[in-house]
């Protein structure tokens, strides 16, 4: 679905002054901490290519930044960028275990898949 | 808006009071949780490989009905544990309690030979949850590999009827067979090193100290290379952070012998592609773009390769990649990359260069 101008500046004004990004680029929790008590959210999605900050983290190995943002009770490992790929899939192709492991345990609480029949 | 009955009045509790939950629809949920077919089948290639390699491990066949309690050995725990308190009436112990969410039934159909269906979406949430702890385990590290390689000649074989040097102009012979061989011998395998100082978007005081690989693989006579931009970057703590940056092939456009001394020089065209679709910043590198085709002259020598980095959209494109500080460059730029010798790190590279983003239709 198309989203509309508007929504598009009202993202772009929503991400300037976010630092999750960085946090998750540079692996830094208090920088982490510091954003979510100011409201972030884990789930915004850059405008251009959909990354949250867990796709960054992922990316980068942020394996910290993963720990703790994961324990953020709204952070959803399932949001998917703009080329379909969730952030499991970035730490999946660097095959940084830690990373995917925690992603994973997110994804499936208990072992638990998203829609049980 | 709705109105109370009878009186006209606005009925303001139904306007502040949050909408009744509803659980999601079967169709809802469909249009939440959605594989592409080619996601899916290769998953359950995966999944065969997986069985096959068990079996030869094992020394013996390994059937679905083994592969099934794999997959879904986390639901027949629950429901041995839910059946548990059921001990007078179910023999748990002799019984082994099968969820039927996902059946024998069900791998046989999606493995039959004839048959030539996939698992429904909701069936192969469960595919999926195990083929991702096969990843992390590791144990189908060299499955993946492999299917990754045999994509990567694919692409290659079809790039082939595209790209192809031309051996004649008119009736005179313009490549000749001793040149292929010297090409062969630059191209083919090797590997070039870049101090990219100006990578470094942090700001840092370890900036300086990223790297940029440019890696090919095993040059063959379809004249198609593949190859890999790496940045090697410092992560702080005395480590460096590995970002595969752009991945392509070099493809041969013409092959010219210039004065004896100076030996042969390939012309080729790099196609590369920005695969984890990160913009500037996410990556932590400046390199912009996340695909695109970049004409690019490629001198190889014995002891180095010279990129033409072109003008205008391709240098800001590819100039931040190698380093190099465009600033409102307009005139021609290019790079050269040191030719360096295969040690442990280059292979250590390699081998995690093969797992790829893979773009599912």
């Amino acid at each position: 679905m198309a989203i509309t101008k508007a929504e598009i500046e009202r993202r772009l004004r929503a991400l300037v002054g976010n630092r999750l990004y960085e946090a998750a680029r540079l692996n830094d929790v208090d920088l982490l901490r510091a954003e979510l008590g100011k409201g972030r959210s884990l789930n915004q999605q850059r405008p251009g290519n959909g990354f949250t900050p867990l796709h960054t983290a992922a990316l980068n190995g942020s394996v910290e930044f993963l720990r703790v943002a994961l324990q953020a009770k709204h952070a959803d490992p399932w949001i998917q960028d703009s080329k379909g790929r969730l952030a499991l899939d970035h730490a999946e192709v660097r095959r940084d275990r830690e990373a995917m492991r925690l992603l994973f345990d997110a994804m499936y609480p208990n072992g638990r898949v998203r829609f049980a029949e | 808006m709705s109105k109370s009955s009878g009186t006209g009045r606005r009925d303001l509790a139904s306007i502040f009071s949050p909408p009744p939950m509803k659980a999601k629809s079967a169709d809802e949920q469909r249009a939440v949780l959605y594989y592409p077919e080619a996601f899916k089948r290769h998953y359950m290639d995966v999944l065969a490989c997986f069985r096959d390699d068990l079996a030869e491990r094992s020394g013996k066949p390994v059937g679905w009905q083994a592969i099934r309690d794999m997959v879904m050995q986390p639901e027949d725990e629950r429901l041995t544990a839910e059946l548990s308190g059921e001990r007078d009436r179910i023999k748990v112990d002799s019984t082994r309690p099968r969820s039927p969410l996902v059946t024998l039934e069900d791998f046989k159909g999606w493995y039959h030979p004839r048959k030539s269906h996939v698992p429904s979406d909701i069936k192969f949430q469960y595919i999926e949850r195990f083929v991702r702890s096969l990843r992390i385990s590791g144990k189908i590290d060299e499955i993946e590999r492999e299917l990754d390689l045999a994509q990567g000649e694919y692409i290659r074989d079809a790039l082939h009827l595209f790209y192809r040097p031309v051996p004649f102009a008119g009736t005179k012979v313009v490549i000749r067979e001793d040149w292929l061989g010297t090409v062969k011998r630059l191209v083919s395998s090797a590997c070039f090193r870049l101090k990219a100082e100006s990578l470094g978007i942090g700001g840092g005081d370890d900036d300086g100290d990223a790297e940029c690989f440019l890696i090919l693989r095993e040059y063959h006579g379809s004249h198609v290379t593949p190859l890999d931009i790496v940045v090697m970057q410092p992560s702080g703590d005395g480590e460096r952070k590995q970002m595969p940056l752009y991945t392509g092939f070099l493809v041969s456009e013409s092959i010219l012998s210039m004065f004896p001394e100076e030996g042969v020089i390939l012309i080729g065209k790099l196609i590369l592609t920005k695969e984890s679709g990160a913009s500037p910043g996410d990556d932590g590198t400046r390199a912009l773009s996340d695909g695109g085709t970049y004409s690019s002259w490629a001198s190889f020598s014995p002891d180095a390769v010279k990129l033409d980095l072109g003008t205008g959209e391709d240098l800001g494109l590819m100039g931040p990649v190698f380093g190099v500080d465009v600033g409102g460059e307009q005139q021609n730029l290019s790079v050269g990359l040191k030719r360096i010798e295969r040690d442990e790190e280059i292979d250590s590279i390699v081998s995690r260069l093969a797992y790829r983003y893979r773009t599912w239709p």
